[in-house]
């Protein structure tokens, strides 16, 4: 087939992904497959691609949050048709490992839970450790997994401390130097993220993805 | 709610992102009378048309109302409406009719069940776009305010909001009305006009455009307004007026404006049962003289300054009270009504008139107003603002959401989702927010973002916000033109009607 055909299929999983098209998703998919649409092509320029306007509309305010998730479970979709018949030892272009959770004494997660999805559509691998989650916990996963990124949330001032607590554990260990330490949630701001030692701080999903990426970029 | 097909033509094209606006169903209703205070004014309007009677200066109003059985003084102009004249009125005029845009889609439908909002008529100054500057307005002015007006999915209807101060005095209404057919295909209303003349040349303009009377007739793209200014009274021209677009089948907004403690008497139930009555007494002219004549109920009333003697704004809880009063009464009519709604003597964008803006249209739309005037104007309806313009439609949009409730069934209590995700379970992901996410007001100017975000994107204020989107808005929209043949045709009228003044109105000849 012609790389003409091709194109057709992959603005076909873009479209797919922008118009949020859960129904339909899996068919243009198999439909891609069918046509021997290169199935790393099809994730990275395709539904990717997609992924990426949807991100880009909302960053300026157009899309809505639903909107973003919704594409993030379409793109989701599309991603489990290909995966099985990416070739062995194809390069996925993959940014690393993001252990990401809501700290100590808090249980909000939608925003953490939202970066998780963005971030896993971007190329990471993303390992959510959910709500509540222990101090000590963040430290072991980011030892064991090797991640390149750590991202703690609290949507509350008194549970946000914990946050200076871990990257203490994280000095402790001597692994500080080896992540980037990422907060977000209501309270935290830019400032009081500098003086706990963080690398960064977000006041959305897209701006952590964006400013994660930077950050590894000047690595 | 329904989207019009403008509307989702915008939506489908990004330009705006929620679907509520254009002609939003109402659904929560209130009242601030009880039936017997209803009632009650109806009677007292009854006893002030036949006991005290109405001052008319057009000879054309009286001879009709003599003809009909109304005691009438010809030396004193003075007419005394009987009960049955005024009850025939009643029976006469169309419960249900359209402010026809130039195009369907724009129609305003005046059925009782839909609301929606227009822009304001007529200041003189504007608040300059680029400079900021405050100075007298012109013909330009009016014509970025057709341009926002059809753009702005929120603006159901065009009044000129400002006046052309560069062309000579006699010609003005037909310059706003030039600009309006030109520059938006939505439902244009014309300042009132006090000379009769001055009507005809309006009907053959927007004739023009429907092509024909008869096709004006059956899709009035244009209305007038007939104010009545002093109490119990009407004026002669305006009047003439209105007699000659009523025949004509263009809807005449009976306006009446009550300023309690000067024009009407300090107590609002006076001044709702004498804005009853001026309604009623105009209403019945008009249908006696041509039956059916399409008319629609105004109140635009507020008390004076109280401490100055000056005109008292129109964004006051009194304000709020009588205009809802003359909204419920028109309701008891079955008749349309187009009541003040945004009005405020602030001088500048900001808190007050904020505040004003959105006590007035609110009370009124939950009353049950079908048109909603005021967009855009500071100082009691003078001073131009396109910043206001914006910030006001934002404030219009959330009337508009709000005043549309909510539906609870099935589909929307959800029941089978909310088991399914259980609890402590999250929303956000399932596709029930996604198909109906867009049924939440979306604001276009009010900030909801973090403080850091907000300043690191330039820490702007509303009004700067509201600038840049109508610098934005006029930049990049163009109205759908008229065919050229017919806009060259329409300037030609206007410069005919300029060269000199229409003959004056009966007021001064007889």
């Amino acid at each position: 087939m012609g790389d003409g055909d091709s194109g057709v299929h992959l603005s076909r999983l873009r479209d797919a992904v922008i118009g949020c098209d859960l129904d339909n998703i899996e068919s243009i998919a198999v439909a891609a497959l069918n046509s021997k649409v290169d199935p790393l092509k099809a994730i990275q320029e395709g539904l990717a691609g997609g992924i990426r306007v949807v991100g880009e509309r909302y960053s300026k305010g157009e899309a809505y949050l639903p909107e973003l998730v919704m594409a993030a479970n379409v793109m989701k979709k599309g991603v489990a048709v290909f995966e099985p018949h990416i070739s062995e030892g194809a390069d996925r272009g993959g940014l690393g490992k993001v252990v990401l959770g809501t700290v100590e004494g808090d249980i909000h997660d939608i925003g953490k839970s939202l970066v998780g999805t963005l971030f896993g559509t971007a190329g990471f691998e993303v390992i959510d450790l959910g709500v509540d989650v222990a101090n000590q916990k963040f430290v072991d996963s980011t030892q064991k997994e090797q991640a390149v990124i750590l991202g703690m949330s609290a949507l509350m001032t008194t549970t946000m401390v914990s946050m200076t607590d871990v990257l203490a554990a994280l000095a402790d260990k001597g692994i500080r130097g080896k992540v980037k330490v990422m907060v977000g949630g209501a309270p935290t701001t830019k400032e009081w993220a500098k003086e706990i030692g963080a690398d960064a701080q977000a006041g959305d999903a897209v701006e952590a993805l964006s400013l994660a990426k930077s950050m590894l970029s000047k690595r | 709610m329904r989207p019009c097909p403008s509307r989702s033509q915008c939506y489908q094209r990004g330009e705006i992102t929620t679907r509520i606006g254009f002609d939003t169903e109402r659904k929560i209703k209130l009242k601030v009378m009880t039936k017997e205070e209803e009632d009650a004014i109806h009677w007292a309007s009854l006893n002030l048309l036949w006991k005290t009677g109405m001052r008319i200066y057009s000879k054309e109003s009286l001879e009709i109302l003599k003809a009909n059985g109304a005691d009438v003084d010809f030396s004193q102009k003075l007419a005394r409406i009987p009960e049955h004249l005024v009850h025939e009125g009643l029976k006469r005029f169309p419960k249900a009719f359209d402010l026809c845009g130039r195009i369907k889609a724009n129609d305003v439908k005046l059925d009782g069940r839909h609301v929606y909002f227009s822009t304001d008529a007529t200041g003189v100054a504007t608040y300059d776009l680029e400079t900021g500057e405050r100075r007298g307005s012109n013909k330009e002015d009016v014509k970025k305010v057709a341009i926002l007006t059809d753009y702005l999915p929120g603006v159901a209807v065009f009044n000129p909001s400002v006046t052309p101060l560069e062309v000579p005095p006699h010609s003005h209404t037909l310059h706003e009305l030039e600009v309006g057919l030109n520059y938006t295909e939505k439902h244009t209303m014309v300042e009132a006009v006090f000379i009769k003349d001055e009507a005809e040349v309006e009907i053959k303009m927007a004739s023009l455009v429907t092509g024909g009377t008869k096709e004006l007739r059956r899709r009035p793209i244009i209305s007038s307004i007939m104010c009545c200014i002093f109490p119990l009274t009407l004026d002669g021209g305006a009047m003439d007026a209105s007699l000659t677009f009523a025949k004509a089948g263009v809807p005449v907004h009976l306006m009446s404006m009550p300023q309690a403690g000067t024009t009407a008497p300090i107590t609002l139930a006076a001044d709702i049962a004498i804005n009853n009555a001026e309604i009623l007494g105009a209403n019945a002219i008009l249908q006696l003289a041509a039956p059916g004549a399409p008319v629609l109920y105004s109140t635009v009333s507020s008390p004076m300054d109280l401490k100055t003697g000056g005109y008292g704004g129109g964004g006051r809880p009194e304000t709020a009270l009588m205009n809802s009063a003359g909204v419920q009464m028109s309701k008891r009519y079955g008749m349309p009504s187009s009541p003040g709604s945004m009005g405020s003597m602030a001088k500048m964008t900001g808190p007050q008139i904020g505040h004003e803006h959105t006590l007035v249209p609110l009370t009124v739309a939950l009353v049950g107003g079908d048109l909603l005037n005021g967009i855009g104007m500071l100082e009691g309806s003078k001073v131009l603002s396109f910043e206001q313009m914006m910030i006001d439609h934002e404030i219009a949009t959330a009337v508009l959401r709000l005043v549309a409730g909510f539906s609870v069934n099935d589909e929307t209590l959800s029941l089978s989702m909310i088991d399914r995700v259980g609890p402590r379970g999250n929303f956000l992901q399932e596709p029930h927010t996604y198909k109906h996410m867009k049924e939440i007001w979306d604001p276009t100017l009010s900030d909801l973002r973090p403080y850091d975000v907000w300043k690191a994107s330039g820490a702007e204020t509303m009004q700067q916000v509201a600038r840049k989107k109508a610098k934005e808005i006029l930049a990049k929209h163009t109205p759908v033109p008229l065919d050229s043949g017919i806009s060259k045709q329409l300037r030609g009228m206007v410069s005919d009607a300029e060269k000199k003044p229409f003959p004056k109105g009966t007021s001064e000849n007889w």
